[in-house]
């Protein structure tokens, strides 16, 4: 199949030319296998981030009775199956403990309220009509 | 007439936006937790919908790009967004800033979205932190003090 493709960047695109060319790869094969990585590189990202919401959401309900017992309007981060800090606030949360937000997938934030689920009304529009627009 | 009782609440104005495609919007920056901030350059173009009982409605696309998958409420609190026809859609929420540059405004807020949403809105929650005026003949929404 062929493609054509606008707003490739010239000098990345000369030097994947010539480094397919030195890898005795014909310009379709090299975008095919650079395809394929990209598509890998960003699902496995996405896995990443579903197993680790599943991991924090299951550490969350485990805990969910002591935080509201010990730390009842205190702001917590879940992150690896684990509470991994508590502050006052959220801004404090994020100053004090941005190495959890940069180093791990998914992080769990929230204030420790006995808060539950909210309905939302969207009256705007309806669900088929914006997957009909989509 | 009209005009003259616009001209007396514009000396009360903070900011007017013109509407944008006939829809009132609001010009403004989403940051997450740390600080980061989207769009980089010029602000995004959000629409008001007082029928969104929400927060800010975001595409999943720039949720990602927020990393806002690394300030996220437990499940148990994200909400679902029940839609016009009565179907129900879970939603991710997470912590993040709505800022208003031209207000100098930045409001702690959620930022939902849901699989594959492609709408931007800001919802009833985030309105009830202003007093907005909806000028229809004029078509500007203005910002009070």
């Amino acid at each position: 199949m062929g493609v054509y493709i606008r707003g490739v960047d010239e000098k990345v695109y000369r030097e994947f030319k010539a480094e397919s060319v030195r890898r005795g790869l014909k310009i379709g094969e090299a975008v095919t296998e650079a395809l394929k990585i990209w598509l890998n590189k960003h699902r496995k990202e996405e896995n990443n981030i579903d197993m680790a919401r599943k991991i924090n959401n299951a550490a969350y309900r485990m805990i969910k009775g002591k935080l509201l017992r010990d730390h009842l309007g205190k702001w917590i981060a879940i992150a690896d199956g684990r509470l991994m800090a508590v502050a006052d606030s959220l801004e404090q949360l994020c100053k004090e403990n941005k190495e959890i937000f940069e180093k791990y997938d998914h992080v769990l934030v929230d204030q420790v309220t006995p808060e539950e689920r909210r309905i939302m009304r969207w009256r705007g529009r309806s669900l088929k009509i914006y997957r009909e627009k989509h | 007439m009209e005009r003259k009782i616009f001209e007396d609440l514009q000396r009360k104005t903070l900011k007017c936006f013109e509407y944008f495609n006939k829809a009132p919007i609001i010009e403004c920056f989403l940051i997450n937790p740390l600080g980061e901030k989207q769009p980089v350059d010029e602000p995004l173009i959000v629409e008001i919908d007082t029928g969104y009982d929400g927060h800010v409605l975001i595409s999943e696309h720039l949720y990602h790009k927020l990393k806002l998958f690394k300030f996220e409420l437990p499940e148990e609190k994200q909400p679902i967004i029940e839609t016009a026809s009565h179907e129900y859609i879970r939603a991710k929420a997470a912590y993040g800033f709505l800022e208003i540059p031209s207000l100098n405004l930045k409001i702690r807020t959620q930022i939902e979205t849901f699989e594959d949403c492609q709408e931007m809105l800001i919802g009833r929650e985030i309105l009830s932190n202003l007093i907005i005026i909806l000028h229809g003949t004029l078509k500007k929404l203005c910002i009070f003090k």
